[in-house]
């Protein structure tokens, strides 16, 4: 029944799967639904234990009902159990009506992992709330849903178009970063060509992500290296000189072109 | 000579009641009877009209001074002049007369100076040209202010044939031969004979106002507040029905009278009387009083309604890209020309543009001299004919909120229109975030009483809140009631979508299952429960992610709405749903953490009392089928009509609360909590500034008992006249 619903409810809104009183039989009655300290204890007892059963019994206590602080922990236990019997509940609450339950949701999902779910977090990149549109982002590259991509850009698109942040947000930050994580070469080289309209501080963690992966070629990495290096500024330099610390002593062609390009930005007030 | 010799015949034959009952003006004047008005109706019908040619005068928008003649409709630059004039000038013919301080002066349509008279201090109020005369009245400053002055000159010299310092207020006057047509004070219309000042008749008005007197083909019409066809019957005591006729439609964009006050003279350049007004043409070929094609429109700075005089039906709807600065009625349509000197013609049938033309030059005000005739054609070809609906949707958006009244109308007018077409327009207008919270809210009520057009609404609870496509919510509360009353099942996916979508606004979830329960769809007692369920014990505060301190981050106000939705879910649930939904709502009424009203709504639909569900029909089993049944024949809410009727008690007292406020709004939004008693508490008033006064008045107010057990409610207060 699970494996049905999580196939509907991530296809369309208006196949959102119903959860009826099928599941009650998962909790058992000792749990007293009705006592939440009660509740918070056997989730936590549960957890000890059989991982497969523990996530279903967890899963359906939440879809019964309780108060948002057993909600919390109950979809923390799930992403700490991983177990994909704990996908009914984490979909369920991925479109829960309070935020901070849509993110524990998320960081749930990433945990739990699987196309259903991953499915369902890029729904949420086009959340109302603010942070909960960056966790899902950001979960996205964790997910290594690569058919997220092009949601992902939409969405950088859009929220660059929408802010106003010199620093940028945590939105740009978590696009930037699953794309750098997901994105092929040419994925990340279009990326790279965001880097003058959306700020350096919100695509520093993208490009160190590019810059570790093995599988993107080494004239990328140096575009990379030789665009940032074309803003001149002090954070820049920064940048630069980070990643020159990291893969000192590495065999990274790049390397010399990044301690060149931060040697050559002058800051107020010198400094190396 | 033959001038003369006509106006001394016409004394000899008419003129011999005025000498026997005393001077013009005079109070003992008798009135006139139909045999002397079957006379002056013939002497009308013999003398043709003279030929005027069509022009605008186009005042420019200060400091700019003077005015610019154009002829019309090829819009030729005939002339312009650059004094400073003060009142609105007055096309007469081949003159265009306007006051410059001390004198009335009458230039020609290439800009030379005619003639002038002295002003005596007064303002032109109107000016008429025939057999070589002009007659000009003087006042203009009302009709309680009774002095003015009367005078006819000659056309080409401005040699003075008459002056009349009178104390007494003029409407414009009318020269037709040699009978001079003057409206005063308000209540009469008497003939002159224009070189001797001689009084020949007079029409006395016993109910009614005169206040202009306008020639139209072989008839002369007068009023002020309705339209008299100069016509025997206006001697009797009781003026035949058909020589009357006045527009029968209220509430009209910025309230504007039948026409402006005739004894008032507005000022030169922009004057917002001209930009908000009503603008009609006598019917001259036909029997008794009525309009060109049976049509008046309604001006509303940019908008133009025409409206079936008979019936007040808007007959189409045209919106102007700039503001309108001048408009002028012939009998096919109507002229107008914007501040930007654009011109166009809207044909009378559909308000399709017939033609255009440029002016090249700003304009704040325009006076047209049209013949009845005139209908210009020209215009290219893909000029859109639109229909009367999309011309309400075009006059209905927008931003500018100075168009409001304008926009509210055209929602009237649509939500008057029982198509499904009009339905989709309100749905439309519904549906734009961008336009004002007012505007979208009243044809958000309207929807709510559709029921036909079901088609737009689904579509439009079809869409979602999506950041990364930049979607909006829809006002899924508003499309549902509309659904719901529509008895539209198709609505249950749709409606259940938005149930589960956390950017549906909590304000709008008691609609969404009101509406769910209305509908009755069994298909929907499993998500019901399954969103009882998840929220039933959702109160308090959580950790946030990542740990630290622990947030409530529900909204303030939220929860109210929350919990009168999951009122309703369970009393949908008790009566749609078998045992084994009842043994749920048992449990769920047991936790300590759900709500009062929750509670007690879960444990009597647990107990089988559907009676809040079923109207207290009589059933009281619960049972799926007949308990469906019955939603559809009685409503579980206090529905609009309801709503409507019992606020009528206080509508007064509400507007009172709108007495000297600042800015009066079109609308007034109050929205309230009520039982099933029809007990009315927590009204919140939009604008909040009438809360303090409106609320207690609300809370007296008490609605038809109903099912409802827990709903909210909504009232516009509509505050135009």
């Amino acid at each position: 029944m699970a494996t049905a619903l999580l196939a509907m409810s991530s296809s369309s809104w208006a196949q959102v799967a119903p959860v009826a009183g099928g599941d009650d039989a998962s909790v058992p009655a000792w749990w007293n639904l009705n006592d939440s300290d009660a509740v918070l204890e056997r989730m936590q007892q549960a957890a000890m234990g059989n991982p497969q059963s523990a996530a279903r019994t967890i899963s359906a206590a939440l879809l019964h009902g309780v108060e948002p602080r057993v909600a919390a922990y109950g979809l923390h236990a799930l992403a700490g159990l991983a177990r994909p019997e704990g996908s009914l509940a984490v979909q369920r609450f991925l479109e829960h009506r309070r935020p901070t339950l849509r993110r524990h949701a998320i960081a749930a999902a990433v945990a739990i992992g699987g196309s259903p779910l991953a499915r369902a977090v890029e729904a949420r990149v086009g959340d109302p709330d603010p942070t909960v549109r960056a966790d899902a982002a950001m979960a996205l590259g964790d997910m290594n849903e690569r058919a997220s991509l092009t949601t992902l850009f939409t969405a950088l698109d859009r929220e660059l178009g929408a802010s106003l942040r010199p620093e940028g947000t945590p939105l740009i930050r978590g696009c930037t970063h699953s794309i750098a994580r997901l994105g092929s070469a040419d994925d990340v080289e279009r990326l790279v060509g965001y880097l003058r309209r959306a700020p350096l501080a919100s695509m520093t963690e993208a490009f160190e992500i590019a810059l570790s992966r093995d599988n993107l070629p080494e004239s990328l990495k140096a575009r990379i290296v030789n665009t940032v290096g074309s803003l001149a500024t002090g954070e820049a330099r920064t940048f630069l000189l980070g990643a020159v610390e990291r893969y000192r002593g590495r065999p990274a062609p790049w390397l010399d072109l990044a301690r060149t390009s931060a040697q050559r930005i002058q800051v107020p007030g010198g400094g190396t | 000579m033959i001038r003369q010799t006509l106006g001394l015949a016409a004394l000899l034959t008419l003129g011999a009641c005025a000498t026997s009952n005393g001077g013009a003006f005079g109070l003992a004047y008798p009135s006139a009877n139909t045999t002397d008005i079957a006379s002056l109706e013939a002497r009308v019908r013999e003398h043709r009209p003279a030929v005027t040619p069509a022009v605008a005068v186009v005042v420019p928008p200060a400091p700019a001074r003077g005015f610019t003649v154009f002829s019309l409709p090829d819009g030729r630059r005939l002339g312009q002049i650059g004094v400073t004039i003060v009142g609105r000038p007055v096309i007469a013919g081949d003159l265009v007369l306007a006051r410059s301080p001390g004198s009335i002066v009458a230039w020609t349509f290439d800009g030379t100076e005619r003639w002038r008279v002295p002003d005596r201090g007064f303002s032109l109020v109107g000016a008429s040209q025939d057999n070589g005369r002009v007659a000009i009245t003087l006042g203009g400053a009302g009709v309680t202010r009774r002095n003015g002055a009367l005078l006819v000159v000659d056309a080409v010299s401005g040699a003075s044939r008459l002056q009349r310092p009178e104390a007494h207020a003029f409407g414009a006057p009318l020269l037709v031969g040699d009978d001079l047509f003057v409206p005063w004070d308000g209540q009469n219309l008497s003939v002159f004979d224009p070189d001797r000042g001689d009084e020949r008749l007079r029409i006395r008005s016993r109910d009614d106002v005169f206040g202009f007197v306008r020639r139209e083909g072989d008839a002369v019409f007068t009023g002020a507040r309705a339209l008299y066809r100069v016509e025997p019957s206006l001697g009797d005591a009781r003026p035949a029905p058909s020589a009357r006729a006045t527009l029968s439609r209220d509430g009209l964009p910025g309230a504007p009278p039948f026409m402006n006050d005739p004894y008032v003279t507005l000022n030169a350049g922009l004057d917002a009387r001209e930009r908000v007004r009503l603008a009609w043409r006598p019917e001259g070929n036909a029997q008794g009083a009525g309009f060109a094609h049976n049509t008046a429109y309604a001006l509303f700075h940019r908008d133009v309604f025409a409206l079936d005089a008979s019936t007040g039906a808007v007959k189409w709807a045209y919106v102007h890209p700039a503001d309108i600065a001048g408009l002028e009625v012939a009998r096919d349509g109507v002229a107008i020309v914007d501040e930007n000197g654009r011109s166009a013609f809207l044909h009378h049938e559909n308000g399709r543009v017939t033609w255009r033309a440029e002016l090249d030059t700003p304009a704040a005000q325009v006076v047209m001299q049209l013949p009845t005739e005139y209908a210009p054609t020209g215009a290219p070809a893909d000029e859109p004919t639109r229909s009367l609906v999309e011309g309400l949707l075009l006059a209905a958006g927008g931003t500018d909120t100075r168009l409001m009244p304008a926009q509210l109308f055209a929602v009237r007018a649509l939500t008057s229109l029982d198509t499904p077409e009009a339905t989709h327009a309100l749905v439309t207008v519904l549906t734009r975030r961008q336009y004002p919270q007012e505007l979208r809210a009243a044809a958000g009520e309207a929807i709510t009483h559709r029921t036909n057009g079901t088609e737009a609404m689904l579509e439009a609870l079809g869409a979602h809140h999506d950041y990364v496509r930049d979607v909006d919510t829809p006002p899924v509360g508003m499309l549902a009631r509309g659904l719901a009353a529509a008895h539209e099942r198709r609505a249950v996916p749709a409606l259940l979508a938005h149930l589960n979508d956390p950017a549906t606004p909590a304000t709008d979830l008691p609609a969404v299952v009101s509406a769910l329960r209305e509908l009755g769809d069994p298909a929907s007692v499993a998500p019901l429960l399954d969103f009882l369920r998840l929220y039933h014990a959702d109160r308090g505060a959580l950790p946030d992610v990542g740990g630290g301190e622990m947030l409530d981050d529900r909204h303030v106000g939220d929860q109210d709405s929350i919990d009168a939705a999951l009122e309703q879910a369970a009393l949908a649930i008790g009566a749609l749903g078998g045992p084994a939904e009842r043994r749920a709502l048992t449990q769920i009424a047991e936790h300590p953490g759900v709500s009062g009203v929750v509670r007690a709504a879960a444990e009597r639909a647990a107990n089988g009392d559907t009676r809040a569900a079923s109207n207290g029909s009589g059933n009281g089993t619960g049972e799926q089928g007949s308990a469906i049944d019955m939603r559809f024949s009685v409503p579980a809410r206090v529905n609009a009509e309801q709503m409507e009727a019992a606020f009528i008690a206080v509508r007064g007292p509400l507007l009172e609360c709108l007495r000297n406020a600042t800015s009066r709004p079109a609308t007034v939004r109050i929205q309230f909590r009520y039982d099933s008693a029809g007990t009315i508490t927590r009204p919140v008033v939009n604008p909040a500034a009438f809360q303090g006064c409106m609320a207690p008045i609300v809370e007296g107010v008490r609605l038809p008992e109903n099912t409802a057990g827990r709903d909210i409610g909504t009232y516009v207060l509509t505050t135009f006249p």
